[in-house]
């Protein structure tokens, strides 16, 4: 009599245990990444199982998922998380994961303002490669004639092995993915570099924000996850052999540019007052060039996370 | 005759008021411009749009493209068309070409343009590619449609092909080639600017629409379309005033009998 | 010119036969009728005098460089054009002048800008006469062309067309299943087998040439004879003194 009586608590306890994991995993923040470095920054939350992620091309997947609630938060790069706050989308920036990452890369041996003169590819409009070039063209007061835009990174890199591009700016990881293709490619400026000479200040690049609601609504967890965003960080930079592993698997990075990239990524985790700083300096100086790129002004000071 | 004209406008009219009152209520529901702006906020950035400077050189990039990927595939399509439906061989052998261009999907062709042609060509290629086979099609079967009696008519008679081709040929082919030119002509639109998104040339539609996507601003969006839908119903309007014309010889036919 | 013949003249289509063992000879310059019932076998051997078919078997002797005109059982007349127009569609300018002279000759004057939809199935065949009876060509071929003219304009219109072509001295082949057409206008005539295989003839109707302005009796008396004949050969028509 007293065996299927202990049977049946065992059950019991063994099935709310599944359910209450079932529930856990039912409501695992989503995040939605996008592919190249911007990405490369979270990969060890593609292991740990507590996320739910998502790859995207562009900003524009990220985008349609905070905009309808889809997801918690999205790794993107900083002048599209101030252009989606500015348009409305209740996010806030939450971390910066990685600094500047832009290289040319070119078959010729010409300065930046001579090849953005004669031919420079830009992958994509309102990306922070065209962000970037177009302020440091604009500030120079420098000729924009070279200037082409291409619809993607992917894209732009096959036109620039084929040889129909001469340079193109690129972000890692495809600029370590270009020149390991063609020996005759090679870095002819360095984007961070120039940037800092100018303005003096390094340039944040990515970054990942949250919904306002998930903020507010699952304070906890929003924590956990940027304390998982920084440990990721840290982790990659240190072992970038076993970040490419995932990198291919998750972000159509090859693994062999991906461990030469890393180096070249600049990563470092900011949050709170650091990442403020950071990323409202940057604006301010896109305000003044290209304000259209973030959405014509400044974001408000919600829009900064400070736990 | 003209009544009937008359209530067919009111009755169109009255569609377009439905289609708009249907979006007004769509983004009031929504709340939200991003997915959804207003008929008057489209309105208003159409009008800021148009006022833009710049304005006018995309818009001829983009029709320039248009006019040039047309114009090849109407006359490509018109003689491969015509040879295809008199020469039965002929017809067999392209036939499996103009299957294979129907079915290709847009984005193998840019794809592959993109990497061949600069990037003021491409929309060209594209659009001259997807319409070609379309009016090849349509003309090849208005040759079937050929009175084939009037075509032995031409024959007894020992009438000079170029007699028969002005004759009996282009007016027989009449409906199909208005057919094919409407299509043709909406199809390169689409495609064009489509393409422009693609391989983004420095001035077109195609360009303002994805800067406008990039930047987030739906309701320039909507406005570069609903300048688009403008584009196609004026080019509707004024096909239905050349077919009246061409198909004046039918009137006959409504009082006789 | 020399007279157009058909010898041991054959065609079947999907190994049906239409017709076989036709002689024939169409005198130079004057109406051959044949004459049979109605089928494909008529209209097939003009297809094949004017080159639209070939046969299978036997000979067409077509003088040299010598061609056609048809006029075909249908108006086939291009609807986008008006008459006018037809006419030139087919013809030079002088060509269609003599057309429409016909064409007033037939009864029809002052319709050269009418649209062939605005015209009457009778009507759009007399056009279709017109052009034919107006090309230079010496051969005339005549594919059942008045089916749809009622008795009355035959007995009108027929003799008209005759008085035409005699001044013009063509060679005529006209293929009809109408004694009447035949009493109006052949010199001549040959009565097909109803299987197709072969002619009778040629036959000649004892009344003359000139004119061939047959009042109502005359007409019925031709008639008459024409039907006594062919049930005579057995040629599918039964003797009319037979029917009461």
């Amino acid at each position: 009599m007293k065996r299927p009586v202990i049977a049946i608590l065992v059950s019991v306890i063994l099935l709310s245990q599944l359910m209450g994991a079932a529930g856990f995993a039912a409501s695992r923040p989503r995040i939605v990444a996008l592919n190249g470095v911007t990405g490369l920054g979270l990969a060890q939350l593609f292991e740990s199982g507590a996320y739910e992620m998502e790859v995207g091309k562009a900003a524009d997947v990220a985008i349609a998922r905070l905009s309808t609630g889809a997801a918690e938060a999205a790794a993107l790069p900083v002048s599209s998380a101030a252009l989606i706050r500015n348009k409305g989308i209740p996010v806030v920036l939450a971390a910066i994961t990685n600094n500047g990452s832009l290289y040319v890369v070119s078959r010729s041996d010409k300065g930046l303002y001579e090849q953005a003169s004669s031919f420079i590819g830009v992958p994509g409009k309102g990306t922070m490669p065209d962000v970037v070039l177009a302020m440091l063209l604009g500030d120079k007061k420098a000729s924009t004639e070279g200037v082409q835009h291409f619809a993607s990174p992917v894209e732009l890199a096959n036109l620039l092995v084929a040889g129909k591009a001469e340079a193109a700016i690129l972000p890692e990881p495809w600029v370590s993915q270009v020149l390991a293709s063609d020996a005759a490619l090679r870095i002819t400026s360095d984007i961070q570099a120039e940037w800092k000479s100018l303005y003096g200040f390094d340039y944040p690049l990515s970054c990942v924000v949250m919904s306002e609601s998930f903020v507010k609504e699952r304070p906890e967890e929003a924590r956990k996850m940027l304390a998982d965003i920084k440990a990721s960080v840290a982790w990659v930079k240190a072992n970038p052999d076993k970040a490419a592993v995932i990198a291919e698997k998750n972000l159509s990075m090859g693994s062999a540019a991906t461990v030469a990239a890393v180096p070249r990524c600049n990563f470092e985790y900011l949050d709170g007052l650091k990442a403020k700083s950071a990323a409202s300096q940057f604006y301010g100086k896109v305000l003044q060039s290209v304000p259209a790129m973030i959405g014509g002004k400044l974001p408000d000071e919600a829009f900064y996370l400070n736990f | 005759m003209r009544r009937s004209t008359l209530t067919s406008s009111a009755y169109a009219a009255v569609g377009v008021a439905a289609l708009v009152a249907i979006w007004q209520a769509g983004s009031m529901l929504t709340g939200n411009s991003l997915l959804l702006p207003s008929p008057a906020e489209a309105l208003k950035a159409l009008g800021t749009v148009v006022r833009t400077r710049g304005f006018f050189s995309d818009l001829w990039a983009s029709a320039l493209r248009v006019l040039k990927g047309f114009s090849l595939s109407y006359a490509l399509g018109l003689a491969f068309g015509a040879a295809s439906g008199s020469v039965r061989p002929v017809r067999y052998m392209l036939s499996p070409l103009f299957a294979a261009l129907r079915t290709v999907p847009f984005i193998s062709l840019s794809v592959l343009a993109i990497i061949w042609f600069p990037s003021g060509t491409v929309p060209v290629f594209v659009a001259f590619l997807m319409a070609f086979p379309i009016v090849a099609s349509d003309v090849s079967e208005g040759m079937a449609s050929v009175d084939p009696l009037l075509v032995e008519l031409t024959k007894v008679y020992k009438v000079p092909w170029h007699k028969a081709v002005t004759g009996l040929y282009l007016p027989s082919l009449m409906p199909h080639l208005v057919s094919a030119f409407s299509q043709a002509l909406g199809m390169s639109w689409k495609i064009v600017v489509s393409a422009e998104v693609l391989s983004m040339p420095s001035k077109g539609i195609g360009g303002r629409m994805d800067s406008a996507r990039s930047f987030l601003e739906t309701p320039e969006l909507f406005a570069w379309t609903l300048l688009l839908v403008a584009l196609g119903f004026t080019a509707d309007a004024a096909l239905g005033a050349l077919r009246a014309r061409a198909f004046r010889w039918r009137e006959g036919r409504l009082w006789r009998m | 010119m020399e007279d157009v013949t058909v010898r041991n003249l054959g065609k079947s289509f999907d190994g049906k036969p239409v017709f076989s063992n036709l002689d024939m000879t169409f005198v130079n310059g004057e109406v051959t009728a044949v004459l049979g019932p109605s089928g494909r076998g008529k209209t097939t051997l003009i297809r094949v005098l004017c080159g639209l078919e070939r046969q299978d078997v036997g000979d067409v002797a077509m003088p040299e460089g010598i061609g056609c005109s048809v006029v075909f059982q249908e108006p086939r007349l291009l609807p986008w054009l008006t008459v006018e127009g037809n006419l030139r569609y087919c013809m030079d300018g002088e060509g269609a002048g003599r057309a429409l002279e016909i064409l007033s000759g037939l009864g029809l004057d002052g319709f050269k800008d009418r649209y062939p939809t605005s015209l009457s199935g009778g009507e759009q065949q007399r056009v279709n006469l017109a052009r034919a009876l107006a090309s230079p060509e010496r051969v005339l071929l005549m594919d059942e062309p008045f089916n749809s003219i009622g008795l009355g304009m035959k007995a009108e219109l027929l003799p008209l067309l005759r008085e035409r072509i005699a001044s013009e001295r063509k060679t005529v082949v006209l293929v009809t299943h109408s004694p009447v057409d035949v009493a109006l206008m052949a010199d001549r005539f040959y009565l097909m087998n109803d299987d197709g295989k072969g002619a009778d003839g040629p036959f000649t109707l004892e009344i003359g040439k000139a004119g061939r302005k047959l009042d109502d009796d005359e007409l019925g008396q031709q008639v008459h004879k024409l039907m006594k004949l062919m049930a005579s050969l057995g040629k599918g028509a039964r003797d009319p003194d037979e029917l009461k």
